[in-house]
C-alpha cells in the first residue's frame, strides 16, 4: 500500500511559482530520499503534505485519506521533523515530550515509557538542562524524538542533517535507519551521500516537478571519481596523465575506478598523499538526468 | 517633627509601594544576573535602567529580554 | 489537549515572571491611585503657594481617588497588560513553535481557546487586585457614597476583555506583534476620533469606560451604557469567532 501519495501538486507564492506539477508516492517501510537544491520547494511540498500550506491544485493522500489544508485528520498518522525544529526553551526534553504526548492523547501510563524509550533512542536520556541551552545537534535529536512520539506510520524529515557536523549527521542517519521497520520515512536533503547511505528510493525535485525517480537497489547514482592530493613535484605529472579539475583543495579525477587509478599512478611513479572516493554532487546528478 | 508626622501619615501607602517596587526591581535584577547573555545592550545598562526607571524599567526588561 | 496547552501557558508566564510582574504593577497602580488623590492638593498648594494665598483648595474626595484609578488602569494598566501579554499568540508564529504541535494533530481552535482563557484570567486577576486595593484605601480614607460600584468596575474590566479579543483577531490577521500593537492603537485612536460626534460616541466600545467616575458619583446612569455595552459584547464575540475561522485556514510556516 502507498503510505503517501502526492498527485499533480501545484503551489505558488504571489506570482512566484514554486511547484508546477509534483507527483510521487511512497510505499510502506521505505526510506524515500527527496533531493533538491535550496529553493526548489522541498519544504513547501512537505508542508502541504502536513496541511500547513494551502494546496493550490492537486491532491495528497496519507494512508489513503485525503489531506485538507488547515486542520487535517491525516496528521495523526504523521510525524514531522522541521528543518529547524523549534521548542519551548523553558522546558527540558522530558517536559517537552510530555506536552507532545498529551497533545497526541497518549494515555499517561503509556507515555512515560514511550518518552524514556525515545530519549534513549536519540541519546538524550541523561540530559536534564533546559532546551534553551541545547546545541543544534541536540535540538535535531529532540526533533526526531518529538516526531516519533505518536508512533507515526509516516515520518517526514526536512533536511534533517544539513546543519549538523559529521558526527551529528551520522547519529541522525543511524536513528532514521534504525526505525525503518516501524515507520516509513521521507526525508529531504541536498547532500547526496546521505541519500545513498540510507534510502531505498530517491526523487529529484527540480524546476517545480520530480525530474527523476531512482530505485537505489537497481539504479546507481552517477559514476563518481576520486579526489587525490599529491606532492608539489608530482602535480605536473598528474596533470599530463589524467584530466583533473581542482575541487575542495584537492584534485578531482572524474569517471575512474580505484583499481585503474592505482595502476596508472604506479606506472607513472606518482605517489599520492591522500586518496578518497568522491561523492557525486547534486550538480552531477542534474547533469546526468537532464 | 512636622515633616516626620506628615510622612508617617502616608506610611500605609509608602510601605507596600516601596515593598512592591523593591520586589519588582530585585526580581528583574536577579533574573538579569542569572541570564547568560542579553539580547539588547549589555547587562550593566539593563541594571541601570531597571534601578532608575522604577516601574517602566523592570517591565521593559521582562518584555524585551524574557520573550520566551 | 486543552489542559496540556493551558498548563504550558502558565508555566511560561510563571518562569518568565511576567505574570507576577503584572500583578505587582497593578497592585502599585491600585495603591498609587488614592495616594495621588490625597497628595494632589498638597502638591498643588506648595507649588502655587504665592498665587494661591487666600484661596483654599477643595479637599480630595473618594471620586478623585477613583478618577486616578481609572486614568491609571484604562491607559497605563491596559498598555502594560498588552505589552507584556499581547504577544502570546504572535510569538508562537514568529518562533515557529506551533508547527511541531499542529502536525501532531493539536486542534487549532484549542490553541485560540487556551490563549484566550489564559489572557482572560491574567487580566481579571490583575484588574481585581488593583480595584480591590483602590477600593479599600478609598473607603478607609473617605466617606462619600460609591454609587453603582459594581457597574463602574465592570465596564473597565469588560473593555479589557474586548481588547483581548481584538488582540487575538489582529494576531491571526497580521502574525507580527509590532503590527498587532500598532493596529490596536490605531483602532483605539479611531474610536477617540469617532467619539467626537456625540451620536456615534454612545455606540462605541470606549464609551463604556468614559463615564466611570460619573457612575460612582451617581450623576450618570449605568443603563445609558446599554448600546455601547451591546456593541462591545457583540464585537468581542464576533472577533473571537472570526479569529478561530481565520486561524483554521491560516498558512503556518
Amino acid at each position: 500500500m502507498n503510505i503517501l501519495e502526492v498527485n499533480n501538486l501545484k503551489k505558488s507564492f504571489g506570482d512566484k511559482t514554486v511547484l508546477t506539477d509534483v507527483s510521487f508516492s511512497v510505499k510502506e517501510n521505505e526510506i524515500y530520499g527527496f533531493i533538491g537544491g535550496n529553493g526548489e520547494g522541498k519544504t513547501t511540498t512537505m508542508r502541504m503534505i502536513l496541511g500547513l500550506l494551502k494546496i493550490d491544485a492537486g491532491d495528497v493522500f496519507v494512508c489513503g485519506e485525503p489531506v485538507t489544508f488547515g486542520e487535517t485528520k491525516t496528521n495523526r498518522h504523521v510525524g514531522y521533523l522541521p528543518d529547524v525544529p523549534e521548542f519551548y526553551p523553558f522546558m527540558n526534553a522530558r517536559e517537552y515530550l510530555k506536552l507532545c504526548a498529551e497533545i497526541t492523547n497518549i494515555t499517561k501510563d503509556k507515555s512515560a515509557a514511550r518518552i524514556e524509550a525515545l530519549l534513549e533512542l536519540v541519546g538524550l536520556s541523561d540530559v536534564d538542562t533546559k532546551i534553551k541551552g541545547y546545541s543544534r545537534g541536540m535540538k535535531q535529536r529532540l526533533g526526531v524524538a518529538q516526531a516519533l512520539i505518536n508512533q507515526p506510520k509516516l515520518l517526514i524529515c526536512d533536511e534533517p542533517t544539513s546543519a549538523l557536523d559529521p558526527k551529528g549527521r551520522r547519529d541522525i542517519l543511524g536513528i532514521l535507519k534504525s526505525i525503518k521497520s516501524e515507520t516509513t520515512v521521507i526525508f529531504s536533503t541536498h547532500i547526496l551521500s546521505d541519500v545513498e547511505q540510507i534510502s531505498d528510493r530517491v526523487g529529484i525535485l527540480k524546476d517545480g516537478h520530480i525530474i527523476r525517480e531512482l530505485d537505489l537497489k537497481t539504479d546507481k547514482l552517477p559514476p563518481s571519481g576520486v579526489l587525490v592530493t599529491v606532492q608539489e613535484s608530482d602535480v605536473e605529472k598528474l596533470n599530463t596523465v589524467f584530466t583533473v579539475e581542482s575541487r575542495e583543495g584537492m584534485f578531482y579525477i572524474p569517471d575512474i575506478e580505484l583499481e585503474a587509478l592505482y595502476k596508472q599512478l604506479n606506472e607513472h611513479k606518482i605517489y599520492p598523499i591522500h586518496i578518497e572516493q568522491a561523492r557525486p554532487s547534486l550538480e552531477d546528478v542534474y547533469l546526468e538526468v537532464t | 517633627m512636622e515633616v516626620f508626622d506628615e510622612i508617617q501619615a502616608y506610611l500605609p501607602f509608602l510601605i507596600p509601594l516601596i515593598g512592591l517596587q523593591v520586589l519588582l526591581s530585585l526580581t528583574a535584577l536577579i533574573m538579569l544576573i542569572r541570564q547568560n547573555q542579553v539580547r539588547y545592550m549589555n547587562k550593566l545598562l539593563w541594571a541601570l535602567i531597571i534601578v532608575l526607571f522604577n516601574l517602566i524599567g523592570p517591565i521593559l526588561y521582562f518584555v524585551l529580554e524574557k520573550r520566551t | 489537549m486543552f489542559n496540556a496547552m493551558f498548563k504550558k501557558e502558565w508555566t511560561q508566564a510563571w518562569k518568565s515572571f511576567k505574570f507576577v510582574a503584572l500583578l505587582i504593577v497593578f497592585a502599585i497602580l491600585g495603591i498609587m491611585s488614592p495616594l495621588v488623590a490625597l497628595l494632589t492638593p498638597e502638591i498643588l498648594g506648595s507649588v502655587l503657594e504665592e498665587e494661591m494665598r487666600g484661596f483654599t483648595l477643595p479637599e480630595p474626595t473618594a471620586y478623585d481617588s477613583f478618577a486616578q484609578f481609572y486614568s491609571n488602569l484604562n491607559q497605563l494598566g491596559l498598555l502594560i497588560f498588552i505589552i507584556l501579554f499581547g504577544s502570546v499568540l504572535t510569538v508562537e508564529f514568529s518562533r515557529g513553535t506551533l508547527i511541531n504541535l499542529l502536525t501532531k494533530g493539536l486542534s487549532r481552535s484549542i490553541v485560540i481557546h487556551t490563549k484566550a482563557l489564559f489572557l482572560l484570567i491574567v487580566w481579571t486577576v490583575a484588574y481585581a487586585i488593583a480595584a480591590t486595593l483602590t477600593y479599600f484605601y478609598t473607603i478607609f480614607y473617605w466617606d462619600e457614597p460609591l454609587n453603582q460600584l459594581f457597574g463602574a468596575l465592570f465596564t473597565s474590566w469588560f473593555f479589557g476583555v474586548f481588547l483581548i479579543s481584538l488582540i487575538l483577531f489582529a494576531s491571526v490577521l497580521f502574525k507580527n506583534f509590532i503590527v498587532v500593537l500598532s493596529a490596536v492603537l490605531v483602532i483605539l485612536f479611531a474610536f477617540m476620533l469617532l467619539a467626537i460626534h456625540p451620536d456615534i460616541a454612545e455606540w462605541l466600545p470606549n464609551y463604556i469606560i468614559s463615564h466611570n467616575v460619573a457612575l460612582l458619583e451617581g450623576s450618570f446612569d449605568f443603563d445609558t451604557l446599554y448600546r455601547a455595552l451591546g456593541v462591545t459584547l457583540v464585537a468581542t464575540i464576533v472577533m473571537y469567532v472570526l479569529t478561530i475561522i481565520r486561524f483554521k485556514k491560516m498558512e503556518v510556516s
